[in-house]
């Protein structure tokens, strides 16, 4: 007979760092890849190289960053040992930070704007905590902010692609009507950028021009998704959740300004929705551990989107809600984790309330101030 | 009878041995109070969005400190414990408007640029915090030499932080037209730096380089000595 001689856990999963490393880094890849496929068979392959070129930057960045902080870590004992130094690397630790962010990006950005952003990304938002796994705040939203606020106003643009659509992008035109469009002029819009079925496909040069490189094809982000479920790299509850909240607050808010059903549809297939709750909103990390405090997560994450989308000048506003959440990660595991599993009402009263708090909160403030 | 002294009014002359060049200069690097004590950070945080102006009111703040200090130290004996705070209040109070109606005088540019900041130097914590944790108990020669280790000390953190954030912000350094460089286009500059968010940003980060070097300092001492 076998005795184990170690101490407690005997059985272990499967499940590791970098095997969730790994999964995330493939469904962000096969976005780029779709996206990159997508606007050379639009555009060309001048676009699709400066893609190639911005993702290529980051990944640069964001691993030249771990190698500071890895020299800068080895000064306190001198112990700078080589096999370790190149262990960090095969993870893939080091490239998916960039990676998504670059995804998330314009794409028409500066490759200067793309370095900055995700140095600023990896060092204030993740390395500076300790690396990944003890950051508090999502290093790719940390990395949006920064670069809605210190290069949104500018005009470092590429400017030498002659074939992207200048126009502005669908988010930024409903943003200028504050969100309230009649369905004349809505149907004049879907129409004009072909359809709801070419935005869920990302097919339109209107979607595929100036918007963000991994937010053309909704598509590739549901299949995205679907893969990192499937290997449990991610978990569906806050995604679905995040997603499904939108859609209802905004069909409340459509019923009341006479809007149809295509208005909450509008509002999940433009901007950043569907790409933060795929690979922002579940990052297991800097999210509630069990499932009822992700439920509540994602109903407040979605509230707060659209206060920032209905009632601020800022054009999207998935990344700062992600932020204001992560802060609020421990107080609704402080609250949550201690419920015992027998309490299934409790649970589900609660985010219930908290559903109907944000549902109030978005709908009546809105009708209230615009 | 009438002219007894009581014995708490007996005059108690501090004759302990003073290290000058420590008060001098541990206030610039190892005591600064701006990166180690976290002391005057409003004008720090509100004010350094451009080096001169950080300078200005760097120089404002040290010349304040190096007075109140001094006359303290003077009067600190005779002072009643029980309304200090008003007296050091209204000594500093004198020396901040003297101060600011000689700014307002020679140097009408930099008065418009810092406005309040400069009357808010009478409730600056370190000009108090000195006067009350050193001045009130130090030698008048003493008390001076720490009034200006640790006005150095304010003025280096103020230009620091003013110099990292223009250059990050506007790309360039201007001191007024006195002299000044172009490091990188403006187009490339990053104003969030020159914003609140950017100044926050920067004293963090300042404050953990320094607060790690010394550990880091610290660390390689015991190892010395373990050794």
């Amino acid at each position: 007979m076998k005795f184990p001689l170690k101490s407690a856990p005997h059985i272990q999963g499967k499940t590791k760092n970098s095997n969730i490393l790994a999964t995330v880094l493939k469904a962000a890849l096969f976005v780029a890849v779709w996206s990159i496929f997508n606007r050379f068979f639009v555009f060309g392959i001048e676009t699709a190289l400066h893609i190639v070129f911005m993702i290529i930057a980051a990944c640069a960045a964001g691993t030249a960053a771990h190698v500071i902080f890895y020299y800068l870590g080895t000064l306190k004992n001198n112990d700078f040992n080589f096999s370790k130094f190149t262990q960090k690397f095969t993870t893939g630790e080091t490239v998916v930070t960039g990676l998504i962010l670059a995804l998330a990006m314009q794409s028409t950005s500066h490759l200067y704007a793309v370095v900055i952003v995700t140095l600023f990304a990896e060092i204030m938002g993740k390395l500076i905590f300790g690396g990944y796994g003890q950051n508090i705040f999502n290093p790719i939203a940390v990395g949006l902010v920064f670069n809605a606020l210190a290069f949104g106003g500018t005009t470092l643009t590429v400017g030498a692609l002659p074939d992207i659509v200048s126009a502005a992008t669908p988010l930024a035109w409903l943003n200028s009507q504050n969100w309230i469009i009649n369905p004349y002029t809505a149907n004049n819009f879907i129409l004009s950028s072909g359809g709801v079925l070419s935005m869920f496909l990302g097919t339109i040069p209107a979607f595929v021009g100036a918007g963000a490189i991994g937010e053309t094809s909704r598509l590739a982000l549901v299949l995205a998704l679907c893969y990192m479920c499937y290997k449990k790299a991610a978990d569906w509850t806050t995604p679905v959740i995040y997603v499904g909240v939108v859609f209802i607050i905004a069909a409340v808010y459509g019923f009341f300004i006479g809007a149809g059903f295509w208005y909450p549809v509008i509002h999940i297939l433009t901007g950043g929705v569907i790409f933060g709750a795929v690979f922002l909103a579940s990052d297991s990390v800097t999210i509630p551990f069990n499932r009822q405090g992700k439920a509540i997560f994602a109903i407040l994450l979605a509230m707060f989107t659209m206060l920032i989308r209905f009632n601020t000048s800022h054009v999207e506003g998935v990344a700062f809600s992600i932020i204001l959440m992560n802060m609020m990660v421990p107080f609704i595991d402080s609250k949550t984790l201690n419920i015992t599993s027998k309490k299934i009402g409790a649970k589900v009263a609660s985010v219930a309330i908290t559903f109907a708090v944000a549902l109030i909160f978005v709908v009546g403030f809105t009708i209230l101030f615009s | 009878m009438s002219n007894q002294v009581s014995p708490t009014e007996t005059v108690n002359v501090p004759t302990t041995k003073y290290n000058y060049k420590a008060l001098l200069t541990d206030g610039i690097l190892k005591e600064n109070p701006v990166f180690k004590y976290m002391l005057a950070l409003c004008p720090a945080l509100a004010i350094t969005s451009n080096t001169f102006n950080s300078f200005g009111l760097g120089i404002i703040t040290l010349i304040v400190l190096v007075t109140t200090n001094t006359a303290i130290s003077i009067i600190g004996r005779f002072v009643p414990n029980e309304i200090r705070i008003p007296i050091y209040i209204t000594v500093i109070a004198v020396a901040v408007t003297i101060m600011e109606m000689l700014t307002h005088a020679f140097m009408p540019a930099l008065f418009s640029a810092l406005g309040l900041f400069i009357a808010l130097v009478v409730s600056n914590c370190l000009v108090l915090g000195r006067a009350e944790a050193f001045a009130s108990k130090n030698s008048v020669v003493a008390s001076f030499c720490d009034g200006l280790g640790n006005g150095l000390g304010f003025l280096f953190a103020m230009i620091v932080l003013g110099f990292f954030r223009e250059l990050l912000g506007t790309g360039a350094i201007d001191f007024d037209g006195i002299f000044g460089f172009r490091l990188f286009p403006q187009e490339y500059a990053i104003p969030l730096f020159i914003q609140p968010m950017g100044a926050f940003a920067t004293l963090g980060v300042i404050v953990g380089i320094t607060a790690s070097v010394s550990i880091l300092k610290n660390h390689k001492k015991t190892q010395k000595k373990g050794a």
